[in-house]
């Protein structure tokens, strides 16, 4: 039945494989596709995590929220599917637990067991490796002594995520607040006050972007909150970053685009500032959209900010769908804004259950369909 | 003051400061996201949530109470929440989103046993 439904639906896509069948089938297992439109549309799928535990996933097919999953720690923050969209790893409860559910299933799986007895451990970035058995995650470490918190240094582990076995690769310096993975998957990207490739493999750090570092004659610290990171669509995970000019002495903001196809990064300078939180990048790669008050759209060819409107509330994250035409913009109040990229305009709103916080906002990644 | 003795950084820099001279810099472990921006959520810490950079509301979160969770989460705000890192987590279980279900966020007791 389900490689019935699968050939039918792929067979004239461009990727046909087993990952796919799979990620069909889950989707209709958890009902967020209607075996009609399965025949005829490929699934699109987002996860967001909302106040106070729970991740909501949304058919980017029908624009509903298809349904809520509850895990067991409060405050869902970073997560990454699987590559074949079966498993979402999700951190929770004060970013000191790392959950996996399954997607079909709709429930929490599993609780890794990781943190070192006699500890305090907080996890900040999480992402997974394209064969989808390891986990990365930087993680912050205090030692609870009888009579002192004695800080440890940050360091970045692999999680094996059939048997849940740590393996420390490397400690970084202090401030990593995300990590992602070239698609390669020989570079951990950790992206602190400045950013830091990572070889996994060697166990060391090969080299660093400076950004608080940066401190040239003609070119600022760059300050960018890497809190909410999306890069599936793109494969560009872009930030906004602020500096200020050491010549003129004025602020300009721009969009931090770290290519994780090649590991190369652009900072693309765009102007005075505006406000924003995160940046989300179309799939064709000519657009970006920032967003905080407002809906920012840069034309990434000639560099430049184009339209700008109003959001209806603040918003912390988003995603894009698969054909770059609707913004999916959420974080901050119980709702995600759909809005039509072509028109800046707010086409749907969807009530969500809970208030999305510092989360993250992923797409099923582009393998898995 | 006479009896107390600063033992970390942050104490240390606290008695620096009583007595004139300037608190010790360690880049490499100050916090760096949105230092240097002029913008956020808040960058004044007095107390902390009620103005912007420019001294107004416009820059804020809006609604403010959308903010509630995106900066306690994390503990942004240790002093303007209770501490629900080691004693209050389940301080906002009731209140699944803040603009909406803000009457039943708990009200701690201190005093409360």
């Amino acid at each position: 039945m389900i490689d019935k439904i699968a050939h039918f639906s792929f067979s004239s896509g461009i990727f046909c494989s087993s990952a796919r069948a799979t990620a069909l089938a889950l989707l209709l297992a958890a009902g967020l596709a209607p075996a009609g439109r399965a025949q005829t549309q490929e699934p699109e799928m987002y996860a967001i995590g909302i106040h106070p535990h729970a991740i909501v996933l949304l058919d980017g097919n029908r624009d509903e929220i298809a349904g809520e999953i509850q895990i067991t720690g409060r405050s869902p923050k970073d997560m990454v599917f699987s590559p074949d969209g079966k498993y979402l790893y999700v951190t929770s409860e004060g970013r000191s637990r790392l959950e996996m559910v399954n997607v079909a299933q709709r429930k929490a799986e599993k609780v890794f067991d990781l943190t070192p007895a006699g500890h305090r451990m907080t996890i900040f970035g999480l992402t997974i490796n394209p064969k989808g058995d390891l986990l990365y995650i930087h993680v912050k470490l205090v030692k609870m002594l009888p009579d002192e918190f004695k800080v440890e240094p940050p360091q970045i582990w692999s999680v094996d995520v059939k048997t849940g076995k740590i393996n420390k690769i490397v400690e970084v310096p202090e401030g990593v607040m995300t990590l992602a993975m070239t698609t390669d998957g020989r570079q951990l990207i950790a992206w602190g006050r400045d950013i830091y490739y990572v070889d996994p493999a060697q166990g060391r750090i090969t080299g660093t972007y400076p950004l608080m570092s940066r401190n040239l004659p003609d070119k600022g610290p760059v300050d960018a909150l890497a809190a909410f990171v999306q890069f599936e669509r793109s494969g560009i995970l872009s930030l906004p970053f602020y500096t200020k000019d050491p010549i003129t002495k004025k602020d300009i903001f721009g969009f931090a685009n770290m290519d994780l196809t090649t590991g190369k990064m652009d900072l693309m300078e765009l102007g005075p500032p505006v406000p924003l939180y995160s940046v989300i990048v179309a799939p064709d790669r000519k657009h970006a959209y920032g967003l905080m008050l407002q809906l920012v759209e840069v034309d990434m060819t000639a560099r430049k900010v184009e339209r700008m409107v109003n959001l209806e509330r603040t918003k912390y994250v988003a995603n894009i769908s698969r054909d770059g035409k609707k913004a999916y913009v959420s974080g901050a109040s119980p709702f995600i804004h759909i809005y039509d990229t072509a028109s800046m305009k707010l086409i749907k709103t969807l009530n969500l259950s809970g208030d999305p916080g510092v989360t993250t906002f992923r797409a099923l990644p582009p393998l898995a369909h | 003051m006479k009896h107390v003795r600063p033992l970390n950084k942050k104490a240390q820099n606290f008695e620096k400061q009583l007595t004139g001279q300037p608190p010790a810099a360690d880049p490499k472990e100050s916090v760096s996201a949105m230092q240097g921006a002029n913008l956020g959520c808040s960058l004044v810490f007095d107390p902390g949530w009620e103005t912007d950079a420019t001294g107004g509301v416009t820059g804020l979160c809006q609604p403010v109470e959308a903010d509630l969770y995106g900066c306690s989460d994390d503990c942004w705000w240790p002093a303007q929440v209770p501490d629900q890192i080691t004693n209050f987590p389940d301080w906002a279980d009731k209140c699944a989103a803040a603009e909406r279900d803000w009457k039943n966020l708990d009200l701690l007791n201190p005093n409360k046993p």
